[in-house]
């Protein structure tokens, strides 16, 4: 203990012949690196660049780093100590906030008042607790730059409600008004280069690196495993169970597949379905479907028509589907030619897993929209789903019935969509249908169009 | 007022320049003064001597050799030091009675001295400028680990252990083995 007590004693009496070097001298002070953490973290809170999730990280950042500024000037007058009440309010609730927008769950962007008012308040707070700093050590403080900034701060707000969509001048404008409070915020800083010395800066429990890091990680791994959470889309899935069924089925199988049904995509549907093809008459198979303009995000179509009756017929689309396990909503979307009504549909989804195949029913909701110029209707069907993360394997199938007038043989168009959602999407929480498309042609969607045709020779007219 | 206007003041008219200077700077040399006397009654007795030290010496203050707040910062700390080194020996000499002081400043010591500046000078350039700012802190401001954590954003253990290995390390490069 003598030993270093000596140690220290011979370096404070060699250093008294080396003098700090000028910026020492100037980074030496009680309140520098919290009155640069409060003029950051007002800058990072007033940026907003909605790219890269820096409209996320940058507020986040901003929120600690004025929570951990004001948090050690807290003790010097009440001005600072209501700022930094202001600051950790302000920094649980976009903690909160983040995290309700990785859910389905409301978030709070239903009270916006209240997050400008907390602003406005914390800008008002700091600029009476630097004019008394300064008042106490008998400086006069010039000029109000945290008041300029809650001017400029307010004329954003203001072009923000009143004019959501500016032109480039009005952006410039904005542009011009953000330098001009970054310049406010930083003569803070120098408007305390003296003055500053009479503060006192408030011990503190947690160091602030710590702090920080707990908690943009913290919040960083809630959101994560929400966002994962929320953008699952469960289904009951059920073993399937092969080589069952009634010999009527069995009957059914063996005609579809001598009119040409394929025996590997027959096998993926259930009992109840082969039903429906009672008495088929005839099958169309094409085996390629996708669209050749569409875009390749890792699903393959295969479309199968068949002809169930003379004016009816049972539309298959067939998908394998090979996406990062990432992608977790998925969405299919039939759609057919308004020339017939189309009615009962019906799908699956299937994977693998530990050797054993599962299925799980899709749940297709009918859409239907009137086009205005020929007042037809048309209806599609839609479903949202997500595979099981340890599924391998995956495919799937999807069908409806279209009937046709008696004056008609039975051909037209199928379509089935099919859109991944892309990584970016998951946080915030959106239906895939909501979310913001990826690229100008939506480069997330693969489509397959299949054209049948059932005409006199196959109905015998 | 700036300090190219300070200047001016005090070629004009020194007693104004130099009150002009003690409004300005005041707040700094209370806290470097606080730092290193943390008796209130020792630190406006120190502070004293710095203003008459200052109607006396700031006319020999140069620009060219530094900021004239690294030189208030300097005339601080040394009349602080001076302050704390006396009161020191004040308590030593109380508790020690009858026993003479020692002699500190031998040449041999001098020479000493001079060269391990020398070696403290190389050491400090090797450090980053976070530990070179803990390092003046601790032995030039003379600042107490609690107010070095708060003002920067540490907690106490956490500059304590900062300090420990800033030590360390200076004491091996210093020729110590810096393992105790």
């Amino acid at each position: 203990m003598t030993d270093w007590k000596d140690f220290d004693d011979a370096l404070r009496d060699a250093v008294a012949d080396l003098p700090p070097p000028e910026d020492t001298v100037q980074t030496v002070t009680p309140f520098r690196a919290a009155i640069r953490s409060v003029t950051a973290g007002l800058c990072l809170s007033f940026f907003t660049l909605d790219a890269w999730y820096l409209q996320y990280l940058l507020p986040a950042l901003g929120a600690v780093l004025l929570c951990l500024g004001t948090r050690s000037l807290r003790n010097n007058s009440r001005w600072f100590c209501f700022m930094w009440i202001i600051s950790v309010c302000e920094a649980l609730s976009l903690y909160c906030n983040t995290m309700l927008r990785a859910t389905r769950l409301p978030d709070l962007t239903a009270f916006p008042w209240l997050s400008l008012g907390l602003r406005a308040a914390l800008l008002v707070c700091l600029h009476l607790g630097l004019r008394q700093a300064a008042a106490e050590t008998g400086h006069s403080p010039k000029g109000a730059p945290v008041l300029w900034a809650l001017v400029w701060y307010g004329v954003l707000v203001l072009l923000g409600i009143f004019w959501p969509q500016p032109g480039w001048i009005v952006f410039l404008t904005m542009a011009a008004a953000f330098v001009c409070i970054v310049r406010s915020l930083l003569r803070v800083s120098a408007q305390l280069s003296e003055a500053g010395y009479s503060l006192r800066a408030a011990p503190v429990r947690v160091s602030g690196g710590k702090l920080a890091a707990a908690y943009l990680l913290s919040l960083a791994a809630l959101t994560a495993g929400l966002s994962l959470a929320a953008n699952h889309l469960p289904v009951e899935g059920h073993p399937v169970e092969q080589l069952s069924g009634s010999s009527e089925t069995a009957a059914i199988r063996t005609d579809l597949k001598a009119l040409g049904f394929p025996e590997d995509l027959l096998d993926l549907l259930p009992e109840t379905e082969i039903a429906k093809l009672s008495g088929a008459e005839g099958v169309q198979v094409n085996l390629e479907a996708a669209w050749a303009d569409s875009t390749d995000n890792g699903v393959r179509y295969t479309d199968l028509f068949v002809l169930t009756s003379p004016r009816s017929v049972r539309c298959y689309h067939f998908f394998t589907v090979d996406t990062p396990v990432a992608v977790l909503q998925n969405q299919v979307r039939m759609e057919a030619s308004s020339f017939h009504q189309i009615s009962n549909p019906a799908g699956q989804i299937l994977w693998n897993r530990g050797g054993t195949l599962y299925a799980a029913s899709l749940s297709l909701e009918e859409e239907t929209y009137t086009n205005p110029l020929f007042s037809q209707t048309y209806s599609s069907f839609t479903a949202l789903f997500s595979y099981p993360f340890a599924g391998k394997d995956r495919q799937g199938w999807c069908a409806y019935t279209a009937s046709f007038a008696p004056d008609e043989w039975p051909g037209s168009v199928s379509i089935l969509r099919y859109q991944t959602q892309a990584l970016r999407n998951l946080f915030p929480y959106a239906p895939l249908p909501e979310q913001p498309q990826v690229g100008m042609l939506n480069d997330l969607e693969s489509q397959s169009y299949s054209t049948y045709d059932f005409g006199p020779t196959w109905i015998g007219n | 007022m700036d300090d190219h206007a300070l200047r001016a003041l005090l070629d004009r008219d020194p007693a104004a320049g130099t009150q002009a200077v003690l409004d300005r700077y005041g707040p700094l040399l209370g806290y470097v003064v606080r730092g290193i006397l943390r008796d209130p009654q020792d630190a406006e007795d120190c502070l004293s001597d710095i203003s008459l030290a200052l109607w006396r010496n700031l006319a020999r203050y140069d620009p060219e050799r530094g900021s004239m707040k690294a030189w208030l910062t300097a005339l601080a700390r040394n009349t602080a030091l001076n302050h704390w080194t006396a009161r020191q020996r004040q308590e030593t000499h109380r508790a020690e009675t009858g026993q003479e002081p020692a002699h500190w400043d031998t040449p041999e010591r001098e020479v000493l001295r001079k060269e391990r500046a020398e070696q403290l000078r190389a050491a400090l350039d090797r450090l980053s400028d976070r530990d070179r700012q803990l390092f003046y802190r601790k032995y030039y401001y003379l600042q107490s680990t609690a107010q070095i954590a708060a003002e920067l954003g540490l907690s106490e253990r956490s500059a304590e252990g900062r300090l420990y290995r800033l030590r360390q390390r200076l004491r091996r490069e210093l020729g110590g083995d810096g393992d105790d």
